[in-house]
């Protein structure tokens, strides 16, 4: 991976594979699980699994690494610590999915029930909440990063989850991807990745069967520093706001609007920043930045470089590759840009920032929400009436205010617009995974 | 006068840790080592001025297995004054959900490791069979800590419209403090049972063969299905009423006669022709005696049920589903059992009507008991002329 060199291959899975899955999943949710699990035992299982993941926590972090780029101390630090915790709060949620009793008429009982949906389908996410719900599952890992999700199956299968709970598939997009998008037998899909894929398993999903659909897409996010923002804190946020995972982020402020009144200055103590971020091996100590996930991904984000050049706008750091071996690429920060250009309007992916000069409040707002996307915003300010009031008319899921890209496994995550549909995290997430079901009984009413 | 004690703690008094106690069980061929002392602020000390003490007593020998000291006033103050402290330095709202969730966590983890242990200290000093306490007591216990360790990290208040462009409205759920828990065993004993007389003679035959058949004797033999009751006072108490329920013309068709021998052992008990005027019915025995009435029609049952200041809880037993919705909807009790009896899940809410309570127990409402609503009102954009 660090030098583009194979790590080890693995099978590549067809739509009849994805029939096998889907068939298993359906024989647990019709015996094992679903219904016939209670939630006391799905607890105890997801319980189980967050255990075996602590046990196995540098074997995790060193194969994502591995397959993915990201640096060993990102992947252990954050994002296993991350999924672990996730695990735990969701294991904590698998016995606590209430219904409710509704007042009707005393000769009656009448009460919901939140059931599971029965075999649900993952592409790419690795969502607990279904598992907590009841829910069997159909998951396809990424075509790039296949590696984490293998070894996740083994750890679950050694956690004891019935045959056919979780399955995992690895293979690509336009096969296993499009077969769980349209396939008759599962009822709801959840996808993470592109905005342009996210539509096509939209299309799937209403052509088939009009199985339900939850997507977390791309984004563009707006990062907004004021005149009167802690300028060092502003400058130490926005850099983590597009640099981290190397700019591989779904959430990456991207945009970053900065009042005329310190732009200059927050310019320069950006860049120093920005130039301050060692590139190298993910395994290395010291390392804050590894290479693009991919040799498409690095080739999409240099076309945008280059796009960004030819329209005009301002290298003002970087543009262009790191070495001359993986597929590394130098912090990137573009000024001078126009709303239009491809650079300030498309999801890049990757660790190139735009900075954009602004006057007031309602300029800064206006450009901040002329945008399809709606993941994600910042807003840095200590004046927190105008904070607040900002962060509220920014037309996004996520509004952070001081600080940026934070989350936490209570607390609901989803996009506005065409950066997704439905909640990741939180109580939220629940309702994406249950149907509800009212029964009404009649004791004495005599028709 | 409640501050932070500790650094006074240490120079004021004779500090003495108390010592812990090694426990024989000559029925198992074990010894325990049970720590002794107050427990405050993670060690276990001595009373600052009690000299009185609680004799731990085996109910099945009546033999003395140690003793502890009683504690007095002065030592809840030391208590409260260490809870307090805590509440505002390390634990209160220093510590973030998750890691509650942790701790509550590990102590199932603990409590689970040491099972076999804590059920032979419990089968010796309370009388009910160790393998009672390990797999329902204790294994209940765990699985209690564990459902709320998952509620830990999910206390969630709401935020609430008030005007949108200028203010912002939240609730926050807020822990308490320092809460005084006295822990004592919660009596849902079904000790009255109503049986409708079309079905009388059969169900009072059934019955009797049932309860004989239950072996009664010491907590640590693995035969025994029951044990002693808790504490001479308990034996004494239980025999009064039995005597009471003979005296006021109860029929005694099983038990009823004192046992000989070491042990505060009870025979299961069971009376009939009771009336509702009788102690035996009217009030909490804590015994194994059964009162058995009959009824003739379902209102008639429902007003013998409910005639009681008593609300805990209550059955009721039937195959006709719009019988069973009538009924339970009109007997006055926490919580109400439909053709079973005494079972209790973690999730779900228990607590008394009338005079049994106030409050509730288990599920998320256990909650709301121990927090406190704080309403948070911010304005961040009206401005207030003054005169208005």
């Amino acid at each position: 991976m660090t030098d583009g060199s194979l790590i080890t291959k693995v099978s590549e899975a067809t739509a009849k594979d994805v029939d096998l899955a889907v068939a298993a999943a359906q024989k647990a949710v019709d015996t094992t699980w679903g219904l016939n699990a209670p939630g006391t035992l799905r607890a105890e299982l997801l319980n189980k699994l967050a255990n075996l993941m602590v046990q196995h926590k540098g074997e995790l972090s060193a194969i994502e690494a591995l397959d993915n780029g990201k640096t060993f101390g990102w992947a252990h630090d954050t994002d296993v610590t991350f999924a672990i915790d996730v695990i735990k709060y969701y294991a904590g949620w698998a016995d606590k999915i209430t219904g409710q009793t509704l007042e009707t008429d005393e000769r009656k009982l009448t009460y919901t029930r939140h059931e599971p949906i029965g075999v649900v389908g993952q592409i790419l996410p690795w969502n607990f909440p279904p598992l907590a719900t009841g829910n069997a599952i159909v998951l396809k890992s990424s075509e790039f990063t296949p590696l984490t999700s293998l070894r996740m199956a083994a750890l679950a299968h050694e956690a004891g989850f019935p045959p056919g709970v979780l399955n995992v598939l690895t293979g690509y997009g336009n096969t296993v991807g499009a077969a769980i998008a349209a396939h008759p037998h599962i009822e709801k899909v959840a996808f993470t990745g592109s905005t342009l894929v996210g539509r096509k398993v939209m299309e799937a999903a209403a052509r088939s069967n009009l199985k339900e659909v939850t997507l977390e897409l791309g984004g563009k996010s707006p990062n907004v520093v004021f005149d009167d923002a802690d300028l060092e804190q502003a400058v130490n946020w926005s850099a983590h706001g597009i640099f981290w995972n190397h700019g591989q982020a779904c959430t990456a402020g991207s945009r970053i609007f900065v009042q005329a009144g310190i732009y200059d200055e927050f310019l320069k103590r950006f860049t120093e920043r920005a130039r301050a971020i060692k590139l190298g091996d993910p395994f290395a100590a010291g390392t804050d930045q590894g290479p693009q996930v991919s040799q498409i991904q690095y080739d999409r984000i240099m076309d945008y470089i280059a796009s960004g050049k030819k329209a005009g706008a301002t290298v003002h750091l970087g543009g262009d590759r790191f070495g001359t071996e993986g597929y590394f690429i130098n912090p990137t920060i573009f000024t001078d840009t126009t709303p239009d250009m491809r650079i300030v309007q498309e999801e890049i992916f990757g660790p190139v920032g735009v900075v954009i000069k602004f006057e007031d409040e309602e300029d800064v707002i206006k450009q901040a929400n002329d945008t399809m996307y709606g993941l994600a915003a910042a807003v840095f300010s200590k004046d927190l009436n105008r904070a607040l009031k900002t962060a509220h008319k920014l037309r996004a899921g996520t509004a952070w205010v001081n600080c940026i890209n934070q989350l936490h496994a209570n607390v609901p995550f989803g996009g506005y617009k065409q950066s997704g549909i439905g909640r990741e995290l939180g109580e939220y997430a629940l309702h994406h995974y249950t149907h509800v079901k009212a029964v009404h009984v009649n004791f004495d009413h005599k028709m | 006068m409640l501050r932070s004690v500790l650094p006074i703690f240490k120079s004021v008094r004779n500090y003495t840790m108390a010592q812990p106690v090694i426990v024989n069980i000559p029925a198992i061929n074990k010894q325990i080592t049970v720590p002794t002392g107050l427990f405050i602020n993670n060690e276990f000390v001595a009373s600052v001025d009690s000299k009185d003490l609680i004799h731990a007593v085996n109910p099945a020998t009546e033999d003395v297995i140690c003793s502890v000291v009683a504690a007095s006033p002065k030592d809840i103050d030391l208590a409260v004054a260490a809870a307090r402290n805590a509440f505002r330095t390390t634990w209160g709202k220093n510590v973030t959900g998750f890691e509650r969730s942790k701790l509550i966590h590990k102590l199932a983890d603990l409590i689970e490791r040491d099972a076999q242990e804590l059920s032979e200290l419990e089968a010796l000093n309370n009388g009910k069979p160790s393998r009672i306490a390990r797999d329902f007591d204790i294994g209940d216990s765990v699985q209690c800590l564990r459902y709320y360790a998952g509620w830990a990290d999910k206390i969630i208040g709401q935020t609430l419209e008030v005007d949108n462009k200028t203010k912002l409205a939240f609730t926050r759920h807020d822990p308490i403090g320092v809460c005084v828990y006295r822990g004592t065993i919660p009596s849902t004993c079904g000790s009255r049972v109503y049986v409708q007389d079309t079905v009388y003679d059969k169900f009072i035959i059934l019955l009797v063969s049932k309860v004989k058949a239950q072996v009664i004797g010491d907590g640590l033999d693995e035969k025994s299905g029951g044990g002693p009751v808790v504490s001479k006072g308990q034996y004494d108490k239980v025999w009064g009423y039995i005597e009471a329920g003979k005296q006021e013309g109860a029929k005694a068709i099983l038990g009823g006669a004192k046992r000989s021998g070491k042990g505060f052992f009870v025979e299961p008990t069971i009376f009939t022709e009771i009336r509702p005027e009788m102690k035996i019915v009217k009030e909490e025995i804590f015994g194994p005696v059964l009162s058995v009435g009959r009824f003739s029609t379902e209102d008639e049952a429902i007003a013998l049920a409910n005639d009681t200041s008593y609300g805990l809880g209550a059955g009721l037993h039937s195959n006709d589903a719009n019988q069973c919705m009538r009924v339970s909807s009109a007997l006055e009790a926490g919580t109400i059992w439909v053709n079973q009896y005494n079972i209790l899940n973690n999730n779900v809410p228990f607590g008394g009507k009338k005079q049994s309570g106030i409050g509730r127990e288990l599920g998320s409402y256990a909650l709301d008991e121990y927090t406190s609503i704080k309403a948070v009102h911010w304005n961040f954009g009206e401005k207030l002329d003054w005169p208005l």
